[in-house]
């Protein structure tokens, strides 16, 4: 009976159909740079991405998603404490069918004049038959000269002790001149904790943040709270970035 | 030498799990036994009981020992039986003859069921026509030993864990007078977040970390219990009631893409946070026997199962106002008549109901209504037992539709998740076995979420998307056993599995949908289990699987690559000391677009001793706390690693 079962897989085997199972490839371009570098871009400028689909017999669809990095920065222990402005503010999502066994797309993106820090993009490509391109992923690192600039020493997340008086640390600054500055301390669901008004004379182009201090609330150990700092310069233009403090 | 038979499933199998009480290491242990109704597997041999429930008592060790039976786990508690590859609907669950329905949406999803109890395990062997139930079945009293005389006992059991911290501690009382038997029994189960030989993971390219060696917001609790009552008189009744509550966190990565700041943890272990999952099921049973041997039998289920995010769009709509982001509510009730009309013919009728509602802000599957009719019949021939069914099903499903949105936040149009849809099945299921030999043909109704998801499904981490066009699918299997082998092969013209299409998903964070679809399948398998010696003592278990589509030539998904387990031991005086190694193949079928999955090896080892009134086990697992992906586990997806070594001390009292 063993051989009839072997004899009835082979024959079942042989008979098997044989499809596509060549996965296309996706090439991912942002503002010149090739995947996986970081792209450079300007706040007020534009994002110029271009891809490069190929595939050995016919190419599916493809999917392009730019969304803030919104803490996900995937560097590991060497990952880079990044403050973010207006992570949900630029964000685009390109669905669509490609053609044929090659295809060039270009997509370009205005950036916002008040946003400032990474952005993920990634690339995703299909064949006709399903097959699936290995993700093509990279970030996009936003500068911006316009609006105000928060500096922090941080390289991760602070860890805040419970009860405690904790000064804040690094700088704000603006080349324009600020007209106001404020800090504040939020709890996990946004409940403002405290708000703290950075002082600020006419004319200065920098401020330090340490003459902001914070009380820990003492029953917060185990939980996330958020620092959100927000400044204005001379010229109306606004910046509002946080981080997050573990409190132990 | 001992002697292992096995018989194993088909398709649509349903698996029935037997046994009785262990009598700590002693080899006399009656036979212990699974049964498919339309497939079966069969563990017979003395030692079958007594050596693995010495080892461990839990069902689900007993269940893992069988070569052709995986559980796949999201966690301590997530767990689901893979039979042959096989899982999901493919694999249902009887309870006290009715088969558990509901409370699951995705294959992932493990059954609201004390599968770690150390005193749970129990287990009737299938009978009468319950061997052709619908789907596929595996069977676990949740009151199983009732007393044979006049008695009052408790029993109770603690399990303790170093690795992910389980603690847990089962009591069941049970009491008998005259023809009147009661058992309660309840258990309760918490444990911590999973540890893992890992300090970090590969998504997209990259590298995460996993602090402190455990897999964040992974722990939970379980609470558990039955009971039952028996009178046997000329005429018997039974009724029975069971039901249970579990709760655990799910990594963060499973809910869209991992944020460090989730990985990093808040140093509580046992601490479940967003996103987690709640089960429920509540089961009442109630059975009478007659004196001409017609067997009667109604249940009533009802199984809740919700996911708790943290609230988010994917896509740029408002966000939501709070954490539930699906929830599966459904109620079942069954109905069940056999009776014997002359010697070796029994007929039977079935009929069941299921009513599901779906809520949440994060659409996946709609409302649904199901239901179930079939006669069935068996004969008992001289050399052959041959058995058969006919099904009608029905479904009915909602429609559903959604705003769609700019990243203006302003809806520019409307997103189609589901149309109404009502359809009809009819189906033939039979078999034919004798001693060595089984022949079944199968069909099996696709269920409600093949036939009507459509969304992101956060246990695989995809988008699937139902077909309403799909039709019943069929299989024949053949198999053949003899000693310690069995061999199977079976084919299927139109095999539901989930594949790959060439679109993506239209909302943000979704990816390439997977969609269901019908092909020509072949599967095939083997397995062997055999022990040689009684003192020292040498135990081999092993299986092969192949599951591929006939037209395109690729494999099925999360099909089970090869796996062994040699396990050498000594048993002396109710003593026993073993050491075990488990291993298995890198996976060399693969489905389109299927990550490979590397093999390994893992080493085990146990002691376990009776006392005056209990017994003592320890189990190491994982014991050179290797890592490791299992392939049928959700978690590869993200290339987490299994558990790593975990040591457990047991103690059971009576």
């Amino acid at each position: 009976m063993k051989n009839i079962l072997y004899l009835s897989a082979l024959v079942a085997l042989a008979a098997c159909g044989k499809s596509d199972e060549t996965a296309p490839t996706a090439v991912l371009t942002a503002n010149g740079v090739p995947a996986p570098a970081e792209a450079e871009a300007q706040a007020g400028g534009t994002l110029e991405v271009v891809l490069q689909l190929t595939d050995d017999e016919a190419l599916g669809a493809y999917r392009l998603d730019l969304h803030g990095a919104g803490g996900h920065s995937h560097e590991g222990a060497d990952a880079e404490f990044v403050l973010t402005s207006g992570g949900d503010d630029w964000a685009a999502l390109e669905v669509a069918d490609a053609a044929g066994v090659e295809a060039q797309i270009t997509h370009s993106y205005a950036i916002p004049d008040h946003i400032r820090g990474h952005w993920h993009l990634l690339l995703d490509a299909t064949d006709a038959t399903g097959n699936e391109a290995t993700t093509a992923y990279m970030e996009v690192h936003v500068e911006n000269d316009i609006i105000p600039l928060f500096e922090v020493p941080y390289t991760a997340e602070p860890v805040w002790a419970a009860g405690t008086e904790q000064a804040l640390e690094g700088t704000v600054s603006d080349p324009e001149g600020l007209i106001s500055a404020f800090a504040r301390l939020l709890t996990e669901d946004e409940l403002l904790l405290t708000e703290v008004e950075i002082g600020l004379t006419e004319g200065d182009v920098s401020a330090d943040l340490s003459s902001v201090t914070f009380s820990v609330p003492s029953d917060a150990a185990g939980s996330e709270l958020e620092v959100e700092l927000e400044a204005t310069d001379a010229a109306g233009n606004a910046c509002v970035t946080s981080f997050h403090v573990e409190v132990e | 030498m001992k002697h292992l038979l096995l018989l194993a499933g088909a398709a649509c199998s349903t698996l029935w799990v037997s046994g009785q009480t262990p009598d700590g290491d002693s080899l006399t242990s009656p036979a212990w036994s699974i049964e498919l109704p339309s497939a079966a597997i069969t563990v017979a041999g003395p030692w079958g009981a007594s050596r693995q429930l010495a080892s461990s008592l839990s069902a689900s060790d007993q269940l893992v020992a069988l070569p052709a039976v995986r559980l796949a786990a999201l966690g301590e508690g997530l767990v689901q039986p893979v039979l042959r590859g096989l899982q999901g609907s493919r694999v249902a669950v009887l309870e006290r003859g009715m088969p558990m329905q509901g409370g699951r949406w995705g294959s992932d999803h493990g059954l609201v069921l004390p599968w770690h109890s150390l005193l749970s395990q129990t287990i009737q062997p299938a009978t009468g026509l319950n061997r052709l139930m619908a789907g596929g079945a595996l069977a676990v009293e949740g009151v199983p030993w009732l007393p044979a005389t006049d008695s009052t006992a408790v029993e109770a059991a603690t399990r303790m864990r170093h690795g992910d911290g389980l603690g847990a501690i089962e009591a069941r009382w049970t009491h008998r007078r005259g023809p009147s038997q009661t058992a309660l029994e309840l258990g309760l189960r918490t444990f911590a977040d999973r540890n893992v030989p890992d300090s970090g993971f590969t998504y997209l390219d990259r590298t995460l970390p996993i602090v402190g060696g455990r897999l964040v917001n992974t722990s939970g609790r379980s609470l558990n219990f039955a009971a039952s009552w028996r009178h046997a008189t000329g005429h018997q009744w039974e009724l029975g009631a069971s039901g249970g509550r579990f709760e655990q966190g799910l990594f963060p990565g499973f809910i869209g893409f991992p944020l460090e700041a989730d990985l990093v943890g808040d140093a509580a272990p046992r601490a479940m946070e967003l996103p987690r999952q709640i089960a429920d099921r509540l089961a009442l049973t109630a059975q009478t026997w007659r004196a001409d041997g017609t067997h009667l039998y109604v249940g009533l289920q009802w199984n809740e199962r919700s996911e708790l995010a943290p609230p988010h769009a994917h896509g740029w709509g408002p966000l939501p106002s709070d954490d539930l982001s699906f929830r599966l509510r459904e109620v079942g009730a069954f109905a069940a008549v056999e009776r014997p009309v002359r010697d070796g013919v029994t007929w039977g009728l079935q009929a069941e109901g299921l009513v599901g509602a779906t809520a949440g802000w994060e659409f996946l599957l709609p409302s649904h209504r199901r239901g179930r009719v079939a006669a069935l019949v068996g004969w008992d021939l001289p050399v052959w037992e041959v058995a058969g069914r006919i099904d009608l099903w029905g479904h009915v499903s909602e429609g559903f539709v959604e705003p769609l949105y700019a990243i203006s936040g302003e809806a520019v149009g409307v997103d189609e998740r589901a149309v109404e849809l009502t359809r009809g099945f009819v189906g033939v299921t039979g078999e034919a076995t004798r001693p060595g030999w089984r022949v079944a043909l199968t069909t099996r109704a696709p269920d409600p979420y093949e036939l009507a998801a459509n969304g992101i499904h956060h246990g695989t981490a995809r988008f699937e998307r139902g077909a309403p066009e799909l039709h019943a699918e069929h299989e024949v299997l053949v198999e053949w056993g003899r000693g310690a082998w069995r061999v199977w092969a079976a084919a299927a013209p139109d095999f539901i599995y989930l594949g790959p299409t060439a679109s993506f998903a239209p909302i943000a964070h979704a990816g390439q949908v997977m969609a269901f679809e019908q092909a020509p399948v072949f599967r095939t398998g083997a397995e062997f289990a055999w022990t040689w010696g009684e003192a020292w003592y040498a135990d081999v278990r092993a299986s092969v699987l192949g599951a591929w589509r006939l037209d395109d030539g690729m494999g099925l998904p999360f099909t089970p690559p090869a796996d062994a387990r040699v396990e050498v031991g000594r048993a002396v005086r109710g003593m026993r000391i073993w050491s075990a190694v488990q291993t298995q193949s890198p996976s060399l079928i693969l489905a389109r677009n299927e990550s490979h999955t590397p093999g390994f090896a893992l080493l085990d080892a146990g002691f376990s001793a009776p006392f005056s009134r209990g017994h003592l086990r320890l189990t190491a697992r994982n014991l050179l706390n290797t890592s490791y992906l299992q392939h049928i586990n959700p978690y590869r997806a993200l290339g987490l690693a299994e558990q790593g070594r975990t040591i457990e001390i047991s103690l059971q009292f009576q």
